[in-house]
């Protein structure tokens, strides 16, 4: 492979494609004609169409050259979506400002520049200031930390 | 002459101190809520709505009016700064406004906006003070045909947005209108590609899946080689435009103008449609020196004027036919309704002072904004040169508490994470995002009206082409789609679209 | 899964054991949650909204909160105040969709029959409108023309199994003009307010809908009410016949309502209190007003009143959805 962008990318796309292409076929969901579509008519051929263009594009991958991908940035990848996942997980159950609190760490330590001092206080006063401008402020529902602490 | 008259009444109601002072506090309520990510316009104004009951009918709609813009504004600032689109109209500005702020014209980039924004209303609330009426008549005969042809078109536009390879821009474009499957389908009411999930039954959140693949997937990429690149420039390479600036932005801020105006009347679609149209429009006509998707002014300029002229025509089919063409408007009925103001014909008869008060309010309102915003400009451009470290995780917590706020659900929040990664994804490949958001938005009116009109007339195809108004945008995207995929202009396409270094 | 909030409840219950003055504060204690199974701006919104004004002086520190939780047709709204604690902190401002409607078409994550119902609110009587432009001057007019050309005329909803095709269904049906889902053509449309507008652009030829969403099409002339379905007339179309004096039996189940729920099992000192507080609501003034502003008609019902409406709409939709084979 001397182009791993498009090559992968075509895959991707052949990926996808070929997923929503079995699940409306699994699914049942009726094709109907082009006069009176049924509701898989559409994403089959959508399927289809974003099929072969991943084939095409894994085919210019193989045929031309082009740059290289470069390093995944897995670690940061994995903490901000995990901080943020955890963020949902959190802010209805334990309150927004816990929530603030474990995504900031989280995702504070993804940097080079990462001191836990710093982030601690980056952490509480993010949860202040979100604490007080969206719950404070504009009325948004949710609690602000766990019962348990009694605010 | 008349509308003289009719100006100067709704001056004379617009100026008056009370409601000049509703009006700044619109504007600016709106211009701070809107600049925290995913608070767009339905957001602040559903959350302000309340606060707005005990005010008199004109006061309250001149202050609604005011939310709408500023929250609208504010969201451009959002997408500019940090590459965050609160809503559907600033996905475009990130694309040349996020690159300007790296290159360190932050400020320039917010000035051109607030002065596009500016001009785009100016021109607006004439447009809307002299041809209210006869641009109503146009949503009418807007039609499932016509909506059809219009997202076609607008689907050929979306190509034309990819930068790099055309090939890689028609997969974003077939997987935006996949994503824009998921969910209740229309005619027969079954669940698509929902999993059971019914979080899902209505489809991916537009400004989710937005803030996901632009926002997140950027801050992870900003994440990768951080001892290598600087995220923005430190240096601040002046706030104000130049005068070449300012050249360069007049055709764009008109083209851009013209397009929404006529785009905001159509309800439902149409003023989403702003400003990619202009987007796609000013990339066919402009030549920057720089190329679009590298921080050219024009990329700015023209889809803020649409995103604005849009916003204000889209009060004509609601002030004259009572017919809201997007939620806010559906919002601004609701409270119109509250107030004791049947919305229709005959408001500008009955209630002039209002009617034109409103028109006259917009204008002083666009005006205040760009007073209230020049001098912030310099603040906000300081604000990203702040140590990416510390800015980065305050962007994460405004995305997903912004997110939680759209309809209270954290389902939406895990739906971002996942996007942010599918945006890191692209990133890495190369694939532009764009067009996959511009595809999500059609995707689903296309069909729907496809399928409508289909069953409208009997299942008779050439339906499309007998209808005037439906032909003329299908020719116009033939035509459009013959010129992106000849050789010789993709050619120059490629140029326009440098790769990014 | 271990439910955290209970965990958090019972761990406050042990901190506070010796502190039994917090037991004794009267309902409500903190501001009360009503969750909108919709979208902002439309009806079941509305009318939250102005129950939370009108109770506002009420209930002082205490204020109703409106939250919008939209999404499948209100089923999430409602799903998550019908597993909300019943403590009468989280109520949920029911609509004709998320309990007869949909219920009668679809399996849905709740009984509707078993809720702590607390009142109606405001009800909104259908009309079936035309557009000022289609020939149509009566509801038998259109009715002559749906026979005399079969699967011709069109009809706009807010999609299959909405109040806005049930009750096109019904009508169709009650008129013994033909098999009544293929006489007349259905348009599914994405909500209410598209539906309205395809009957005021005229691309199909009427639509049957709450009053209040049309309101200002009907008011402005561009739509003509041919019919108001149910036993009473509308004060603001005075003209338009209901479907009882047209010689229609049974159709004011079709009618779109707003009413006051919480969880089942609710606690009895909530539920009291808020009975008592609808009946004050019933005479406010400014309230009704309000209500009638919006194009809706004020009716606030007992709990036992709301009930057996309810029970009566729920069995009558189903019995109508099994007949003409309805079912998503």
């Amino acid at each position: 492979m001397r182009n791993p962008k498009d090559f992968w990318a075509g895959l991707l796309f052949l990926g996808i494609g070929g997923a929503f292409i079995a699940v409306a076929l699994a699914g049942g969901y009726e094709l109907g004609s082009a006069r009176r579509m049924g509701p898989g008519y559409f994403p089959v051929w959508l399927g289809g169409g974003l099929s072969l263009t991943g084939l095409m594009l894994a085919w210019r991958g193989l045929a031309t050259s082009g740059a290289p991908i470069g390093r995944w940035a897995l670690m940061p990848l994995g903490l901000v979506t995990l901080g943020t996942i955890l963020f949902g997980l959190i802010v209805n159950v334990a309150g927004l400002a816990p929530a603030i609190v474990v995504l900031v760490l989280l995702a504070a330590f993804a940097s080079i520049h990462f001191r836990v001092s710093q982030a601690i206080a980056l952490a509480v006063g993010l949860a202040a200031i979100s604490v007080l401008v969206f719950i404070k402020g504009l009325g948004i529902t949710v609690p602000v930390m766990p019962h348990v602490l009694g605010y | 002459m008349d509308i003289i008259n009719n100006l100067m009444i709704g001056f004379a109601t617009a100026l008056s101190p009370a409601n000049l002072a509703y009006c700044f506090m619109g504007v600016l309520l709106g211009t701070l809520i809107g600049v925290l990510p995913g608070i767009g316009p339905v957001s602040a104004i559903a959350m302000l709505l309340p606060a707005t009951y005990a005010l008199p009918p004109v006061a309250s709609l001149i202050m609604l009016a005011g939310i709408y813009y500023g929250a609208q504004y504010g969201g451009s600032t959002t997408a500019i700064l940090i590459n965050l689109p609160g809503e559907s109209a600033s996905v475009v500005t990130t694309l040349d406004g996020h690159q300007m702020a790296r290159q360190g014209r932050a400020g320039v980039a917010l000035a051109t906006a607030a002065l596009a924004s500016f001009f785009a209303g100016t021109i607006a609330t004439l447009i809307l003070a002299l041809f209210a009426p006869p641009l109503a008549t146009l949503a009418l005969k807007f039609n499932s045909h016509e909506y059809f042809s219009l997202m076609v078109l607008g689907l050929v536009g979306s190509i034309v947005l990819a930068s790099g390879s055309l090939l890689k821009g028609v997969g974003m474009v077939f997987l935006g209108l996949l994503l824009g499957c998921v969910g209740t389908d229309v005619e027969t009411a079954k669940e698509r590609f929902t999993f059971g999930i019914p979080e899902l039954s209505d489809g991916f959140g537009f400004v989710i899946l937005a803030m996901g693949i632009f926002g997140l997937g950027e801050v992870i990429r900003n994440l990768e080689d951080q001892r290598v690149r600087e995220v923005v420039s430190r240096k601040i390479a002046g706030l104000m435009p130049t005068r070449t600036d300012l050249k360069r932005m007049i055709g764009s801020s008109v083209r851009g103008t013209a397009l929404g105006s006529v785009l905001g009347v159509l309800p439902g679609g149409g003023a989403v449609l702003a400003s990619f149209a202009a987007y796609s429009l000013e990339s066919r006509v402009a030549k920057p020196p720089e190329g679009f998707g590298n921080g050219a002014i024009e990329g700015v300029a023209a889809p803020e004027a649409a995103n604005n002229a849009g916003a204000q025509t889209s009060f004509i089919p609601m002030l004259t036919l009572g017919i809201p063409s997007n939620p806010v408007m559906a919002l601004m009925i609701g409270a119109m309704l509250i107030q004791g103001i049947q919305p229709g014909p005959l408001v500008i008869q009955q209630q002039p002072g209002l009617f034109w008060g409103i028109i006259a309010s917009m204008w002083i309102g666009n005006m205040m904004l760009l007073v209230l915003n020049l001098p912030l400009v310099g603040m906000w451009a300081r604000v990203i040169t702040a140590p990416y470290h510390l800015l980065y995780p305050a962007i994460l917590v405004f995305s997903a508490i912004g997110v939680l706020t759209i309809s209270n659900k954290e389902v939406d929040v895990y739906f971002m994470a996942l996007f942010g990664v599918l945006g890191y994804v692209f990133a890495k490949l190369e694939c532009e995002p764009a067009p996959l958001l511009l595809a999500f938005i059609l995707g689903p009116m296309m069909e729907e009206n496809f399928r409508r009109a289909m069953q409208l007339s009997q299942g008779d195809p050439t339906s499309f082409l007998t209808r005037p108004i439906s032909a003329t945008l299908l020719v116009i995207a033939v035509l459009g789609l013959l010129t992106a995929i000849s050789p010789a202009i993709s050619r120059k396409r490629e140029e326009a679209f440098k790769e990014q270094p | 899964m271990p439910n955290p909030h209970k965990l958090a409840c019972v761990t406050l219950a042990v901190l506070s054991l010796g502190m039994a003055t917090a037991a004794s504060a009267a309902y409500p204690e903190k501001p009360i949650t009503l969750i909108v199974p919709f979208s902002p701006g439309g009806a079941s919104d509305q009318a939250a909204r102005a129950l939370a004004a009108a109770t506002s002086a009420r209930l002082g520190a205490n204020q109703i909160i409106v939250v919008n939780k939209d999404g499948a047709g209100g089923l999430i709204g409602s799903s998550e105040v019908y597993k909300a604690k019943p403590d009468g902190y989280t109520l949920l401002l029911a609509r004709v969709a998320t309990h007869t409607t949909v219920p009668a078409v679809r399996e849905v994550p709740y009984d509707p029959m078993n809720w702590a119902v607390l009142g109606m609110l405001e009800t909104n009587p259908v009309t079936c409108a035309t557009s000022k432009d289609k020939p149509y001057k009566t509801f038998k007019e259109l009715i002559a023309a749906i026979k005399a050309s079969p699967e011709k005329i069109t009809y706009s909803s807010a999609g299959p199994g909405t109040i806005l095709h049930l009750a096109a269904v019904m009508l169709i049906e009650k008129s013994k003009i033909g098999d009544p889902q293929k006489i007349a053509t259905h348009i599914p449309y994405k909500g209410g307010g598209p539906a309205a507008l395809a009957a005021v652009k005229g691309e199909v030829d009427f639509v049957c809908q709450s009053y209040n969403e049309m309101s200002a099409h009907i008011k402005s002339g561009a739509l003509r009410a041919l019919i108001v379905l149910g036993n009473e007339r509308l004060a603001d179309v005075p003209d338009a016949p209901t479907s009882k004096e047209l010689g229609i039996d049974g159709m004011e189940i079709a009618v779109g309502w707003s009413g006051l729920m919480g969880p089942p099992g609710m606690d009895p000192e909530a539920v009291k209190f808020w009975v008592s507080l609808l009946g004050e609501v019933k005479n406010n003034k400014a309230w009704q007003d309000g209500v009638k502003r919006l194009g809706s008609v004020p009716s606030i019902w007992s709990p036992a009143e709301t009930v057996s409406f309810m029970k009566n709409a729920l069995e009558k939709m189903k019995q109508i959805a099994k007949e003409l084979g309805i079912k998503l």
